[in-house]
């Protein structure tokens, strides 16, 4: 519905409801699911576009799609024949997702990078695409899942994915990437928590690590502390904190740390609480938990996998090719 | 099947077997789909086309897959025998990597072989097809099909063999949460009867901060049915951290799966926080009904922290240890009576209960004066309580041992049948209990096939069967030979079915017998002659002479065009017909005029 509406909220719903039943119609053939690939749906129902929406709205004309899906259909599915563009391009890009839980002394529990292989082609005709990758053997047997274009047996082989792309936005390939050393983690944090009656101190230090010289961006350090914080004072050499009453979250924005930042100053937050009731902090139970962070870093992978190249055969035009690749955090945990 | 008119099912049938004989993938999944509404039970219309939807399954489309790979799990084990009977059970652990060598406690064999089955040559061939054919979906984007592989695999491999889609459940883990917990759901079954599958993937069972409970719950289980000698320092190591999480009901669902490590349980109960002293409690007496040597100080420090403990669950439980063992620490009992008598009145109900109890077991062992004065104070105080259950066990408990030794004590003198009471009051109170097995909420769900929503709800969902059992007699598998075309399957080639061309591939060539006679008396009437020709088919032979074919050249053309079966050949007076039956398969075309060519 997204690539249909944009951002989906309720009063889109309702806005839109026409559609949204006509999809549903599609998808769903009494109660069997049919067809969901979105861009065979977008042939069948079109997008909204304004001059429907008018039409509708003034003489109720149908929003069917004016031409039926042609007779000749090709023998591939997800795309059509007689596409055409007059520039040729073609990106691919690898997002990557990094979850991890770190102990209190650094060592790493478990880590894993969920990565997609996104790509958006505007290619003319029906063009053979092989995209083959640097450093292959990072996918591990059964943890990759392709697009049903990507024929298997060649990646079997010779670990190439050979396809026809699909027209436009589409996700080629996933893949799960366990990490096993501390080490290839991109950011290194590291919390010291003392509590005291009454009170109590908070360190944080965020370091980059192994981000292959590359900016961190929109780096965020969340706690939820007890709660029984009254109030907290902070103090943070880089960026913004703040601290939520109410849900009793502790915020560090940094925004944008550079690889450097061991060479310039370590960003580190300090912290001190103080409690509502001064009373022993219990022995066995630890107040605050887990330290969440959130990063973005551009034009790098955690796992390490690269695109090597990207040929383009059965058509007489050369495309343009951009690569590009993202990591992100997903559920990042260091546990105090 | 309920909105279907029954009189039209042989109808239905029929035309879906006739659609079953296409080649199009396109078609392919929603004929199956069809064919599941209307005659779920013809599994026999199968059989000529098992191959051909084991090759086509990778090119259909992906619902078309689930629905083809049901339906083929259906028929794989109604048709092929159990490969497990008879395997060794050389528990296999590991998984078969022909590049990477684990080293692992359980492993007799050595990981050398390729891929292929345990036993090739126990696995009928098209058994192994559909396992090879099965192998590639692994891959798909969309996590329902690999479920339901996993669920093929699951259900049809040798035990060994299902290390491949165990890791592609792992892969699907990423999911959003729905789709999470219903893959754990599956895994959670599937590791109690298999736990070894998953035993080296036991890192991505690991909690997350902020997961749903229903998540964490299922999670936490997998660890504990995954535990062995080898893995649990790891896992006791992470169940250390989520026992200190603030988030009180992770902590309450880990104690209940921990059953070892009582050191950790023990620091637990002098802790303050009360849910975890109360699980920790009840978990610490089932551990001690397991090993109940060396128990004293366990049980020493537990009745000391009974005042402290104000979770009636927790009290309840204690008071029962003590009572159990009241043998082997005589000397703290009376005195845990007492002060659980002075507060006899505030407690709840089954924290009364065992009040009681103790009295009773502490006075049948040590029937000293204060301890009597004692149990018969506690008795009144339950004679006029509230809860009538109080009441009757207090009733009873005086009868039972009260009674007869007051009256014992008072008169000197004891009847025989007091005696008889008295020597079997022991054994009547203090016997040994077998120790509660903990309620599993995620058990009873094996009877249920994996991947269905009978099997996430836990109940059966309307319009559920189970899977036929193994056939005990391997039935025969020739009805599946069928004379195939040599087509090489290409992807990109366009398929394009005409359906007369295909009808003559799966089935030999009928050929009818008409006599000259007929022929010539019956021109006129098209119908009459169909109707000969329908009956006729049933009754004929798949091979025919050569001879026969003259006399059938000329009658059969005019049958050609109405039958769905066919007859085959060109020879024949209409034009029409010769175009259209031109299409027909060359070498039989080639055979009628050679026949022709003899008539007179």
């Amino acid at each position: 519905m997204t690539d249909y509406f944009g951002p989906v909220s309720e009063l889109v719903i309702k806005e839109n409801f026409v559609i949204v039943y006509e999809l549903l119609e599609e998808m769903l053939d009494y109660g069997n699911p049919y067809i969901t690939d979105p861009s065979v749906l977008k042939d069948l129902i079109p997008p909204p576009s304004i001059l429907s929406t008018v039409i509708n709205a003034v003489s109720l004309g149908t929003n069917f799609g004016t031409k039926l899906p042609s007779g000749a259909m090709s023998s591939i599915p997800w795309r059509s024949t007689g596409i055409k563009y007059t520039n040729n391009e073609i990106f691919v890009d690898l997002v990557e997702e990094v979850d991890a839980i770190i102990d209190r002394s650094g060592k790493l529990v478990t880590a894993e990078v969920r990565g997609e292989v996104q790509c958006n082609s505007r290619l003319s005709g029906m063009p053979e695409l092989i995209l083959s990758f640097l450093n292959h053997r990072v996918l591990e047997d059964c943890m990759v899942s392709f697009h049903p274009c990507v024929r298997y047996h060649r990646f079997e082989k010779e670990r190439i994915l050979s396809f026809v792309p699909p027209d436009g936005q589409f996700k080629l390939m996933d893949y799960n990437v366990s990490l096993t050393s501390a080490q290839t983690l991109p950011v290194y944090i590291k919390p010291t928590l003392f509590m005291r009656k009454g009170t109590g101190k908070l360190d944080i230090s965020f370091q980059p690590r192994a981000t292959g010289s590359k900016i961190v961006e929109s780096a965020v350090v969340s706690v939820t502390l007890p709660s029984n914080v009254s109030s907290v004072k902070l103090n943070a050499n880089l960026g913004q904190c703040s601290f939520d009453q109410m849900s009793k979250q502790l915020r560090w924005t940094l925004g944008k740390v550079s690889p450097e930042a061991s060479v310039t100053g370590i960003p580190l937050l300090t912290g001190q609480l103080y409690f509502e009731n001064s009373e022993e902090p219990q022995p066995n139970v630890q107040p605050v938990h887990t330290i969440t962070v959130d990063f973005k870093i551009n034009m790098h992978t955690c796992s390490g996998l690269r695109v090597d190249s990207l040929q383009l055969h059965h058509e007489p035009y050369k495309p343009y090719k951009g690569v590009r690749s993202v990591t992100k955090s997903g559920r990042y945990q260091i546990r105090v | 099947m309920k909105s279907l008119d029954p009189s039209q099912k042989d109808q239905l049938t029929d035309l879906i077997e006739t659609m079953l004989k296409d080649n199009s993938t396109l078609v392919l999944g929603s004929v199956i789909s069809s064919m599941c509404q209307v005659c779920p039970d013809r599994l026999d219309l199968i059989h000529k086309h098992y191959r051909k939807l084991c090759r086509l399954l990778v090119d259909a489309d992906e619902w078309g897959q689930i629905e083809i790979l049901g339906l083929l799990l259906r028929y794989a084990k109604g048709q092929f025998l159990d490969p497990n009977i008879g395997e060794k059970t050389a528990v296999v652990d590991q998984p078969r990597l022909p590049s990477k060598s684990h080293k692992d406690f359980y492993s007799e064999e050595d990981s050398g072989a390729s891929g292929s089955s345990c036993s090739p040559n126990r696995l009928d061939p098209d058994h192994a097809l559909l396992l090879r054919a099965c192998g590639p979906l692994l891959f798909s984007r969309n996590p329902s099909v690999v479920l339901t592989v996993v669920k093929l695999y699951f259900h049809l491999t040798p035990a060994d063999d299902c290390f491949r889609p165990a890791k592609a459940l792992i892969r699907l883990l990423g999911l959003p949460r729905e789709e999470r917990h219903i893959v754990l759901l599956n895994i959670v079954t599937m590791a109690q009867q298999r736990p070894e599958l998953f035993r080296s993937h036991i890192r991505h069972f690991f909690l997350f901060e902020g997961e749903p409970s229903f998540i964490r719950d299922l999670k936490l289980e997998i660890l504990g049915l995954l535990a062995t000698e080898a893995n649990v320092g790891a896992i006791m190591r992470e169940f250390k951290d989520y026992v200190r999480s603030p988030d009180k009901a992770m902590v309450v669902t880990t104690i209940q799966v921990v059953d070892e490590a009582m050191s950790v349980l023990m620091a637990l109960v002098s802790a303050r926080d009360e849910n975890v002293v109360a699980e920790a409690v009840v978990v610490t007496r089932r551990l001690l009904q397991l090993t109940p040597e060396n128990n004293t100080r366990t049980i020493v420090h537990l009745s000391k922290s009974l005042d402290e403990i104000t979770i009636a669950m927790a009290r309840a439980s204690i008071l029962w240890l003590i009572g159990q063992y009241c043998e082997t620490i005589p000397k703290i009992v009376p005195d845990t009576l007492r002060k659980a008598a002075k507060l006899f009145s505030n407690e709840s109900a089954i924290v009364k209960l065992q009040i009681l109890n103790l009295g009773a077991k502490l006075v049948c062992t040590d029937a000293s004066e204060i301890n009597v004065l004692l149990f018969g104070y506690v008795l009144n105080l339950a004679k006029f309580d509230l809860d009538y259950d109080i009441r009757d066990r207090g009733r009873f408990l005086r009868a039972l041992v009260y009674d007869p030794l007051v009256r014992a004590g008072a008169q000197g003198a004891e009847g025989r049948s007091n005696r008889l009471l008295k020597t079997n009051l022991k054994q009547i109170l203090l016997s040994a209990r077998p120790p509660p097995m903990p309620e599993n909420p995620y058990a009873g769900r094996e009877r249920y096939t994996l991947a269905t929503i009978s099997h996430c709800l836990n109940q059966s969902a309307e319009g559920y069967e189970n899977l036929p059992d193994w056939p005990l007699v391997k039935p025969d598998g020739s009805a599946r030979n069928v004379e195939e075309f040599e087509e090489r399957w290409n992807r990109d080639r366009v398929i394009s079915s005409p359906v007369k061309e295909l009808k003559f591939q799966p089935k030999k060539p009928k050929k009818r017998v008409i006599d000259l006679n007929e022929f010539y008396n019956s021109s006129e009437s098209e119908d009459s002659e169909e109707e000969n020709s329908d009956d006729q088919d049933d009754e004929e032979d798949d091979e025919g002479d050569e001879e026969g074919d003259d006399e059938e050249d000329t009658d059969e053309e005019e049958e050609d065009t109405e039958q769905e079966e066919g007859a085959t050949d060109e020879a024949g007076d209409s034009e029409e017909e010769l175009t259209s039956l031109q299409k027909n398969d060359q070498a039989q075309g080639l055979r009628m005029v050679n026949a022709e060519g003899t008539q007179p």
